[in-house]
């Protein structure tokens, strides 16, 4: 098929300006290569309401703008309401600002002529931001498909996700952030009985949509566990009983690893087991030290018949639990370097923020150090504290 | 991030370095596996000059050790003792399940045992 940017697209060329500027294309001209083929150039609004719309380019010049009649309306108070133009001359992109009052952005550029907008580049206007893609038809259509599969999967593990606790003898809060391939995170706490309370968090390798489906039949049946008959105050059998049900030869190769807590109120005692998983921390009162909650068991599904172990802590009143995926630890914080567990364990012990939760605290001191706002894999984070 | 082997007598090397990330991991991940599945009878996995191990890689390593016994062989790893690798590797409880040494000698040893 040929390039349909290539014809009937002189009526964007009586700007004497663009006819200039097309001279400026980096390298992957449109029907330069074979692979550029079936390539059509796209706009993907990247924030703001319409947040994952993607808008085909065609022939016709495309008008955004606040109000109809813009081709593309963005409700944005900073855009106006005929804000800039964006044409398809000669297979290139151009943005032309249409007299707007906070102009029209390219790359963090103001423009104040028509403009080259290379693949990749984004064009802000307002408080919006969108990305011209240049891509294959067939592509856009595979990632669309995926992107409504993750973001399906993405709302359904949240409203499975409990309510914090805000009062009582076990107060809890916790952040879950998606990575945008969607880790396979997931947790969540209830009380077996009135003096029994349980906290278990799941993390299953792999990422994805499958991943994630995984994770959520495995949290019913941890939630469900008592009604089976398996004793859900006891961890090492809840786990035994997970492996038994979800061992990898019969569950297409997935694996999970597992933090799972059980607190009695009346004796103050924590019991549990690690699966696969890495400790969680418990940090006292005083918040001198955070003591490392962890048994040395296999991941979940790896192998048949394994004998889980528990352990069990004392726990000190107004000591605090921190339970967190790996997702918060391991990550790469640019230059090569690591950011470990090494880095994380002082967050912890770190003085409380007033007027905000535990999690959230950590969260952005996270972020703060490793200078990134959002993660590669799950960041799950889970605080109960015992009063 | 890179995937290569080496076969000499019964044993296949295969030597993963650089950093097992997202991004990287699936496909390293599937030719891990598909080296393992079709080798002789040892495989050494050697992870020493490895960053960082995701969550995929874990995957990888478990299927490769089920394929290499399955089919009667044994299989070994190389890690180095102070790294985020063998982190993740005592945390998973992989060295419960695949024998893991600090040198190729002595996990070519364990392959042919």
């Amino acid at each position: 098929m040929a390039d349909p940017a290539h014809d009937e697209s002189t009526s964007a060329m009586d700007d004497a300006s663009l006819t200039r500027t097309v001279i400026v294309r980096p390298g992957g001209a449109p029907g330069g290569s074979a692979a550029a083929d079936d390539r059509a150039h796209y706009l993907l609004v990247v924030n703001g309401a319409g947040r994952g719309q993607r808008i085909e380019l065609g022939d016709k010049p495309l008008v955004v703008g606040r109000s109809k009649p813009a081709d593309l309306v963005l409700d944005d108070s900073q855009v106006s309401r005929n804000h800039c133009r964006l044409t398809l001359a000669m297979g290139e992109l151009f943005v032309t600002d249409l007299g707007s009052s906070n102009g029209t952005y390219v790359a963090g550029r103001r423009i104040n002529q028509p403009a080259f907008v290379a693949a990749g580049d984004r064009i802000g206007i307002g408080t919006h931001m969108l990305e011209h893609e240049w891509r294959s038809r067939g592509e856009v259509e595979a990632a669309s498909a995926a992107d409504d599969d993750l973001e399906g999967a993405k709302k359904y593990v949240r409203s499975l996700l409990p309510e914090r606790i805000r009062d009582g003898s076990v107060r809890t809060d916790w952040v879950l952030q998606s990575s945008a391939k969607l880790g396979g995170d997931l947790f969540g706490y209830h009380f077996i009985d009135p003096r029994t309370f349980a906290v278990y968090l799941i993390d299953v390798t792999g990422h994805g949509a499958d991943a994630a489906m995984h994770a959520v039949s495995v949290m019913n049946v941890v939630r469900r566990a008592s009604l089976s008959g398996v004793d859900a105050r006891d961890p090492a059998r809840v786990a035994g009983y997970l492996n038994d049900m979800f061992q990898m030869d019969s569950h297409g190769g997935m694996l999970l690893s597992l933090w799972y807590g059980v607190y009695d109120l009346d004796g103050a005692t924590l019991s549990y087991t690690s699966a696969g998983h890495h400790a969680s921390y418990l940090v006292g009162p005083g918040r001198v030290d955070a003591l490392p909650l962890g048994t040395a068991n296999v991941l979940i599904g790896m192998m048949p018949d394994y004998a889980y172990r528990s352990g069990h802590a004392q726990v000190p009143r107004g000591s605090s639990l921190y339970v967190f995926s790996d997702g918060v630890f391991e990550i790469d914080a640019g230059d090569g370097r690591e950011w470990g567990i090494d880095n994380f364990l002082p967050l912890l012990t770190a003085p409380a923020r007033s007027g905000m939760t535990e999690s959230r605290r950590i969260l952005e001191a996270v972020q703060d150090a490793t200078n990134r706002q959002s993660f590669e894999d799950d960041f799950t984070l889970v605080v109960a504290t015992f009063g | 991030m890179a995937i290569s082997y080496s076969d000499a007598n019964d044993v296949r090397t295969i030597m993963i370095t650089g950093r097992l990330d997202v991004d990287g991991a699936n496909s390293v991940s599937a030719q891990l596996v598909d080296l393992a599945q079709n080798a002789k009878k040892g495989v050494v996995v050697d992870l020493s000059t490895l960053k960082f191990l995701a969550s995929i890689g874990i995957r990888a390593l478990v299927t490769s050790a089920k394929a290499v016994k399955g089919r009667g062989g044994r299989m070994a790893l190389v890690v180095d003792s102070n790294s985020t690798v063998m982190m993740s590797i005592k945390a998973t409880g992989i060295d419960q399940l695949v024998p893991v040494f600090g040198s190729t000698p002595e996990a070519e040893k364990a392959a042919v045992a």
